[in-house]
């Protein structure tokens, strides 16, 4: 971290002069919640109740296409945000100040040679292969090759919050390690008839270590392939060699969208959860149970303004009750939504099946534009198999305002109720102010 | 460090200090019936003569030039009509070469424009993307998410996705087998703020459905009172869990709770008051196996961990069926973690 920033932020300063951006886009939010969180408490006790109100402001800065002589495209992408605790810390302050903030995203990204190389500098995510969305301070690289090949690397210190440490046990990062590099190769083959058609294959790799030892150490292999413009598969495999080649996750999707109005989806999951655990965990060497999950889903447009859609899985898990069971739920999702001019309202419903637990979901939510005015509502519902805190329902209400004031600016009035497993009443406010604006300096190519 | 913010920002203030807010597009209304003059064989380069020349799209031009009564039109127009034509506000989203097209297509422009604004229409339509894949092979530039230089700026106008990344309502489920192969096609529109807000668990301000309570149309993770339902959802999958929090994020709630084991017989217990940890196992022993992430949220303390207080080497064995198999005898003194129990 310490040697990235320095060249992120020189890179930033470096572009302040003479650099020009086509495209600036500008985003504050300012916010404040105010509301109660529990703490404490003990077996026949109310716990105590701490009143939090943090106030935020986010600030996020988007410069692209920025004018210079050694990149085809230059990009600054800067995320951060800081916050004050009025009363009580909330509990996801991070630290122990009532003055916080962080960077969510703040890096530099360059196309060169006619945009077959790609390098990003800064804080960043890793999406491709097995990297498993792995947020580093660091760099990335990714190289077209001829014939349809590309290389991609990443390299960096996984990201803790706060700065606060990165491997120690003090870190939210769930990498647990100070170091994390990898890369993918792949290989395209396209299929005329239209974008997309063609086949993908890619192999990876993901490491993160922790002093010597290896936090996380897999192999992947990646598959798409689109046949037809209206059919895509996905295949996805990773295998922890520290577990001596032990398959940490396998995916396989298919979507198929036979005509406009309906997609159908079909996929299949397994996964090993302690090998989501650092190997450097004293839990990962206490557990190898396997998971899987195997379902579809359809979504259907009735007509233009209302879509049905409904999802579902069997979950096959090991049960708590013995050594050597096999538990079966299942996850089950139905939608209606409907979005017609200045409105959008919908009501879904949900079942979730676990071996300790479970839970039945209602929600129901709708949004009305009147003019530079919304209102918008949001009820959920949940209704537990197995008691929680001695209580099997929760409910919870969110009623929003906003205003558009002009020139990128909206405010924000929302006011939330509930009564849940964990607190009788439960009330919070939030009142933000944003403004978003995007500002272009070429308009004409 | 605490001053990075700060002097980010001031360095980009050099970049936003010479511009101007870019207005938002008037919905101007189109002057000219397009249809009757295609109906009767009006040759379009009669009006856009121009265009012929053009090699790029410039907002700032029009290649309107309406021919004089007598010229071309007299032979319907006894009167010609007064035309305004309205200057356009709003920039291209593409860069095209009309000069190096229309001899392609012999000077028919209804080969692309399968579509024509009419009269007080507001809406400008534009050829769909087809008729240029009709004759382009995008495959490989598709692959290689290379969109630029025909979309100017993806980012700003937002194109309906094509089939592959079409964001169905399953995309909250379906994105990521996606983004493994092809995370840079989701960076021609999305820069990776956008992907923070759900995944940055370490480092974001607040969970997405805190910051925006009014887009109740989103698929917004952890919506509502997800305190209530995470423990319920941890047990059905927890891995995916653990794609986006460790351990200590769990544990500093926990700890608030009194849920997390501090060592004092007042905590509160969430497990079973008997038989949970016996001298011979008890039903602590399938629960980890069944859910060790769940046993992570506050047990996750290296050598300070509970687990280690009866598993140390000579307690009893605490690893799975196999497990010797897939290690070697000296990683017990040598890897950190085997040697909280077994020694160096």
């Amino acid at each position: 971290m310490r040697k990235v920033m320095p060249v992120l932020l020189g890179a930033l300063c470096l572009l302040a002069g003479p650099a020009r951006a086509d495209v600036v886009e500008a985003s504050s939010t300012t916010m404040l919640l105010a509301g109660q969180q529990t703490r404490g408490g003990a077996p026949g006790q109310t716990p105590s109740l701490a009143t939090v109100v943090p106030a935020y402001e986010i600030l996020t800065l988007s410069a692209r296409d920025i004018g210079n002589p050694v990149a085809d495209h230059l990009e600054v992408v800067l995320s951060t945000w800081g916050s004050y605790d009025f009363s009580d810390l909330r509990w996801d302050n991070g630290t122990g100040s009532k003055l916080t903030g962080d960077v969510t995203t703040g890096y530099v990204k360059g196309e060169l040679f006619k945009r077959h190389l790609v390098l990003q500098v800064g804080r960043e995510y890793v999406a491709l292969g097995s990297a498993r969305m792995v947020q580093i301070d660091g760099g990335s690289a990714v190289l077209v090759l001829p014939y349809g090949f590309a290389v991609s690397g990443y390299a960096g210190s996984p990201v803790s919050q706060r700065f606060q440490s990165r491997g120690a046990t003090v870190s939210w990062n769930p990498e647990g390690g100070d170091l994390a590099y990898g890369g993918r190769v792949s290989w395209t083959l396209p299929i005329s008839g239209g974008p997309g058609r063609g086949l993908e294959l890619g192999a990876s790799t993901a490491v993160v270590k922790d002093g010597k030892d290896f936090a996380r150490e897999d192999v992947g292999v990646d598959l798409r392939l689109q046949p037809v413009a209206q059919v895509v598969l996905t295949g996805f495999g990773v295998w922890s060699l520290a577990e001596k080649n032990r398959l940490a996750e396998a995916t396989v999707l298919v979507t198929w969208t036979p005509q406009r109005k309906l997609h159908l989806t079909a996929d299949f999951q397994q996964v090993a959860p302690d090998l989501f655990l650092p190997r450097t965990s004293i839990l990962s060497v206490f557990s190898d149970t396997e998971r899987t999950a195997i379902g579809g889903g359809v979504s259907y447009d009735v007509n233009r303004a209302l879509t049905l859609v409904l999802d579902g899985h069997v979950d096959l898990q090991p049960t708590s009750k013995d050594l050597s069971g096999t538990y079966t739920g299942y996850d089950l999702t139905a939608r209606a939504a409907w979005h017609a001019r200045g409105s959008s309202a919908g009501a879904e419903v949900g079942l979730l099946d676990a071996s300790e637990n479970g839970y039945f979901s209602a929600r129901l939510y709708g949004r009305r534009d009147f003019g530079p005015a919304f209102l918008a509502a949001d009820v959920l519902a949940h209704f537990f198999r197995e008691s929680i805190n001695a209580e099997k329902q929760a409910f919870t209400g969110v009623l929003t305002g906003g205003y558009e004031l002009g020139g990128g600016w909206a405010a924000v009035l929302a006011g939330r109720a509930g009564v849940t497993v964990f607190m009788e009443r439960q009330y919070e406010l939030l009142a933000k102010l944003v403004y978003n604006q995007t500002y272009s300096v070429r308009e004409v190519r | 460090m605490n001053r990075l913010p700060l002097l980010a920002v001031a360095a980009l203030a050099g970049c936003s200090a010479r511009i101007a807010p870019k207005a938002a597009p008037e919905q101007v209304a189109h002057v000219f019936p397009h249809q009757p003059h295609l109906e009767n064989d009006v040759a379009c380069s009669n009006c856009h003569a121009s265009i012929e020349q053009a090699t790029r799209l410039d907002a700032a031009e029009r290649h309107v030039a309406l021919p004089a009564k007598s010229d071309k039109c007299g032979d319907c127009h006894e009167t010609m009509p007064t035309l305004a034509i309205p200057a356009r506000t709003s920039p291209f989203e593409l860069s095209f070469d009309h000069a190096a097209h229309l001899p392609r297509v012999n000077g028919d422009c209804k080969v692309c424009h399968l579509e024509l604004p009419e009269k007080d229409q507001l809406h400008t339509p534009v050829p769909p993307m087809s008729v240029c894949t009709a004759c382009h092979v995008h495959q490989q530039e598709f692959a290689e998410a290379r969109c630029t230089p025909c979309h100017v700026d993806l980012r700003s106008h937002g194109p309906k996705p094509l089939s592959t990344f079409a964001h169905r309502e399953d995309w909250l489920r379906t994105h990521g087998e996606l983004a493994r192969a092809s995370a840079q096609s989701c960076a021609a529109c999305h820069d990776q703020t956008y992907c923070a807000n759900c995944h940055s668990a370490a480092t974001v301000a607040a969970r997405p459905s805190v910051r925006w309570p009014e887009q109740v149309t989103a698929d917004l993770i952890h919506r509502g009172d997800y305190v209530s339902r995470h423990m319920v959802d941890v047990q059905a999958d927890p891995a995916s869990c653990r794609r986006c929090h460790g351990s200590p994020f769990c544990q500093s709630c926990h700890e608030l709770q009194n849920v997390a084991p501090t060592g004092s017989l007042s905590d509160r217990d969430p497990h079973p008051t008997s038989g949970w940890a016996t001298p011979s196992g008890g039903e602590h022993a399938a629960a980890a196996r069944a859910n060790i992430v769940a046993c992570a949220g506050c047990h996750d303390q290296g050598a300070a961990a509970t687990c280690v207080t009866c598993h140390r080497s000579g307690g009893a064995n605490p690893h799975p069926p196999g497990f010797a198999s897939r290690h070697s005898a000296s990683e017990q003194h040598s890897k950190k973690v085997c040697i909280v129990c077994h020694g160096p």
